[in-house]
């Protein structure tokens, strides 16, 4: 059958530049590895300039498919599965992008893209005795990915997904495709997940892929040095690349978290799900790596860790890649990339045994023979501590590594283990870590490489470390930080920045070209200090203190203290009071698919406005996802109030559903409601209410009710009830300024009680259930990062040009 | 002993300390009758949200805080569930749900819920326009 109105050509030329990317990666990994090996001068060129090529070609090919994909997006080509999946017609022209990394095969395309970026530049620069050896890795790991993209059936399984797939291939049994005619009735696309459409989205995972691709490059310089067994004039390239590398990773998790931040609910910037965490430990491996080659640079030890750091770092992003991208963590993230298959799984499985066991075998061949010095580090060199700060890390990498493989432990071994909360799992063991980090940073720099005098040391440190003491012991004071570990934290931190502002003073003065390492210190101190506070000392400001249950001695007093009740009900236009403020919600907006909610937020001392501001949380109602919320979040310089929809309700179903509700109270007992609390004071035969017209033979009474709402406004309610001519009658008393409506539904003597109806008037219907929360001085913890990496790029240019 | 042995003896000890200390934070993955043996224990249980035979109940204006459901667990049992927090977005899509919490009486009482929802990639049906 010939279909119609498909563009198959662009298909065609997609699928012939995967097949040329991946065998011009094979081609070039043979040609360097030859070139590595030749001992003929000529041979060694030839077989270089060949595989500088077949990089070039692999790397035309690379950009050749990722232009493709892009245009068949930008052109909505429905006929291809990709595009289907994981666009659609609205989808805004910025968020282009964000589709090539919600799909297995667009992310595998970034990474290979990096890789090429980084090998062109490489290659362009000038040629080095490492050059050929390096590219070998490089087109290794190139080759590997490559095959991820195949798509192709040997012996009936199928390598690899192609992001030129059509629809109808993938989806062969549906049908539609019994029509020539299809494509012209698929209009739109699948649509991309709307936490993906954010500017974060955009930017976020470009950084962060470029920094996994930048751990292939220690990785390959550690090969190629075992290889050769020649370490000389190879620790400044291997400097340099783990500088970039750790500085671009950094940014990645940090930009990660601001994503999570900023348009995830769970109210914050990390919560070690495993996917985080997965982006974290080759980071952590890769600074401690960064630090041993300093050392080794400095004074030739540790070289051993450094080659071991380098492989494990490269080894754990595949092996990250292999726990978030294969489904294997299951029930225990919230990322789900899964349902990609097993085929994925085993691939990566074969490539991360590779590169690990291939790495750690060259290594253990090598190991007698690596150069080290016979003579221990002194106690009181530099670089003594900055291996034990390297080893903190390497410690530290376990422990997470550990915990977040237990679903795969649990395959392995038939277990089902499971952590029931993470985040104080993972917290009660880290903040230990971070407390040596930080004492190890503060101090690191007041020591000399070799060898220091002990009385300098301890003179020169004393300034800051009671000056951190004391700043710390008042931070501790005024945050009222109770938790004795917490505390420690909190001066550590203070202790690394004090302490290396110090050093700066002192030492390093206006040469800004040393100030990298220090900066970078002070930066990881600001953003321990940041975390400390804004976490310690989160506030759920939006405590619900309405429609409880009374607790009638039925549950257990501990579990009411446990339970959250962290959401809050809020009517339109009811001010309710969180925290400090009074919060109203005033009504929301709809602009394209997103509905946009407006809360008010209003502080004041007396009469005096202190603060006034509306928040905007959003909701997408996608018509494939359901709701999507987005929070909204007001930025102070020492506080932020973030703000989410719990739930929204769609206007279009609302109809007249509100009803009476029953209780039954006795004498003194109270009922909340919405937006405020009835007490029942008691019976008055002694009738007022208006609307009664006294017969003879009534028996009536009329209910007390005592209302009080929010704001401390007082009235009482006086609903009637009466039997007249043996049948009952109830006069409904509407309280307009507590917008309710409320009636006596029966008395019963016998217990001395009386069933009290009340209801909520239409008005009412317009209402969101939402979370606030003030992170205090969380901007600390993003000027850090921003330091942070300042105090990198000042490292990398001092070692690019002194 | 050179310091190099004696660093390594720590580092070692501390990586085994801290691999022992972890292990009270680990539980098994439950059912509704093996956590009932232990009430005062929170369990993750895996289930299935059960809509056929029961209701969920979540009225935000009587209380915000307070969601109802029955779920399946693996080994079959329906169970209630009361949930602490405001009803999850897609609640009734979801094909796998990883309640934490523990047993109180009757009805599971739960602090946190992971919902798998169905991917994109196993949902592929196409709307067709006119």
């Amino acid at each position: 059958m010939e279909f119609q109105g498909e563009q198959l050509i662009w298909g065609e030329i997609g699928h012939f530049s995967v097949l040329l990317s991946f065998m011009a990666s094979l081609i070039g990994c043979i040609a360097f590895y030859l070139s590595e090996k030749s001992r003929l001068i000529t041979n060694e060129t030839n077989w270089y300039k060949i595989g500088k090529t077949s990089f070039f070609i692999h790397s035309i090919a690379v950009f050749t498919i990722f232009s493709i994909l892009f245009y068949l997006i930008f052109n909505h080509r429905y006929e291809y599965h990709y595009v289907w999946s994981h666009s659609n017609n609205e989808l805004p022209f910025k968020y282009l992008l964000s589709c090539f990394w919600e799909g297995q095969e667009g992310s595998f395309l970034l990474w290979l893209i990096w890789h090429c970026v980084l090998g062109v530049i490489f290659l362009l620069r000038k040629k080095s005795k490492w050059s050929a050896g390096v590219m070998a890795v490089v087109s290794l790991a190139q080759f590997f990915l490559s095959i991820s993209l195949l798509g192709l059936v040997f012996f009936g399984e199928k390598i690899g997904s192609s992001p030129f797939a059509l629809l109808r291939e993938e989806m062969i049994n549906a049908p539609i495709f019994q029509r020539a005619d299809y494509l012209s009735l698929i209009k739109d696309g699948n649509g991309l997940n709307p936490l993906l459409q954010n500017y974060w989205m955009v930017i976020h995972p470009p950084v962060l892929f470029l920094g996994f691709a930048s751990t292939l490059f220690p990785f390959a310089y550690a090969i190629i040095g075992l290889w050769k067994n020649e370490y000389k004039d190879w620790v400044k390239p291997v400097l340099r690349w783990a500088l970039f590398g750790s500085m671009i990773l950094g940014t990645g998790i940090i930009m990660g978290g601001m994503w999570a931040y900023e348009s995830l609910n769970f109210g914050g910037y990390w919560a070690w799900d495993p996917v985080e965490n997965a982006s974290l430990v080759p980071w952590l491996v890769l600074i401690a790596g960064l630090h041993t080659v300093v050392i080794y640079k400095a004074t030739g030890y540790s070289l051993k860790a450094t080659l071991f750091f380098f492989i494990l770092s490269f080894s754990l992003v595949l092996y990250s890649t292999f726990l978030t991208r294969t489904g294997v963590l299951g029930e225990t993230s919230v990322h789900a990339f899964t349902g990609e298959g097993n085929y994925l799984g085993i691939y990566l499985l074969i490539y991360l045994g590779v590169f690990l066991i291939g790495g750690l075998t060259l290594f253990a061949v090598r190991y007698k023979s690596i150069p080290d010095h016979k003579k221990e580090e002194d106690l009181s060199s530099r670089e003594f501590w900055m291996f034990i700060g390297a080893l903190v890390l390497i410690i530290s990498s376990v422990q997470i590594t550990y915990t977040t493989s237990l679903p795969v432990w649990n395959e392995i071994f038939g277990t089902k283990l499971a952590i029931t909360d993470p985040v104080q799992h993972y917290n009660k063991i880290q903040i230990w870590v971070a407390i040596i980090l930080a004492l190890a940073t503060a101090m690191v720099y007041f020591f000399k490489f070799k060898k220091t005098n002990w009385h300098t040391f301890l003179k020169k440190l004393s300034i800051p470390f009671i000056a951190s003491v004391l700043v710390g012991g008042m931070v501790c004071y005024f945050q009222k930080i109770t938790s004795v570990p917490v505390a420690i934290l909190a001066i550590c931190s203070i202790f690394t920045i004090i302490a290396n502002v110090y050093y700066i003073s002192q030492t390093q003065k206006l040469k800004i070209a040393k100030w990298g390492g220090n900066m970078a210190h002070i930066g990881f101190g600001l953003m321990l200090i940041g975390i400390v506070l804004s976490s310690y000392n989160k506030n759920v400001i939006s405590i619900n203190h309405l429609g409880v249950e009374l607790p009638m001695g039925k549950e257990k007093p501990e579990e009411n203290q446990k339970e959250s009740r962290e959401n809050v009900l809020l009517f339109r236009n009811k001010p309710t009071k969180m925290d400090d403020y009074w919060v109203t919600y005033k009504g929301d907006t709809t602009i394209g698919p997103n509905h946009y909610y407006r809360v008010n937020y209003l502080r004041k001392e007396g009469d005096k406005v202190i603060e006034d501001f509306t928040l905007e949380p959003n909701a997408q109602i996608n018509p494939k996802m359901g709701l999507v919320a987005n929070p909204d979040t007001k930025h102070y310089l020492t506080k932020d109030v973030f703000t989410y929809l719990t739930t929204a309700i769609d206007k279009s179903k609302i109809k007249d559903t509100s009803s009476f509700k029953s209780r039954k109270v006795k004498i003194g007992d109270s009922i909340y409601f919405a937006n405020g609390v009835m007490v029942f004071t008691g019976f008055d035969p002694n009738i007022s209410n208006p609307l009664y017209k006294k017969q003879q033979g009534d028996v009536a009474v009329s209910a007390k009710l005592a209302m009080m709402d929010l704001q401390g406004n007082k009235a009482t309610a006086s609903p009637v009830y009466y039997i007249r001519d043996g049948a009952e009658y109830r006069i409904v008393d509407t309280m307009t300024n507590f917008d309710l409506e409320v009636r006596v539904g029966k008395i019963i003597p016998s217990e001395e009680s009386v069933q009290i109806e009340y209801k909520q008037p239409e008005a009412l219907n317009d209402y969101i259930t939402m979370k606030a929360i003030v992170f205090p001085y969380i901007n600390l913890l993003w000027i850090g990062t921003f330091i942070m990496v300042i105090g990198f790029l000042i490292s990398l240019f001092k070692r690019f040009y002194s | 002993m050179k310091t190099s042995h004696i660093i390594i003896l720590v580092v070692i000890a501390a990586a085994f300390g801290i691999i022992v200390s972890m292990v009270g934070d680990f539980s098994s993955k439950e059912t509704f009758d093996t956590a009932a043996k232990k009430p005062s224990k929170e369990y993750q249980i895996v289930a299935v949200l059960d809509t056929i035979n029961h209701s969920m109940e979540y009225d935000p204006i009587q209380d915000p805080n307070r969601f109802v459901f029955y779920a399946t667990d693996e080994a079959g049992k329906t169970q209630k569930v009361i949930f602490t927090g405001a009803k999850p977005q897609d609640f009734e899509r979801s094909e796998k749900l990883t309640m934490t919490g523990k047993m109180d009486g009757s009805s599971f009482r739960c602090r946190e819920i992971l919902m798998k929802c169905p991917s994109k990639y196993n949902t592929d049906q196409i709307a067709i326009g006119t």
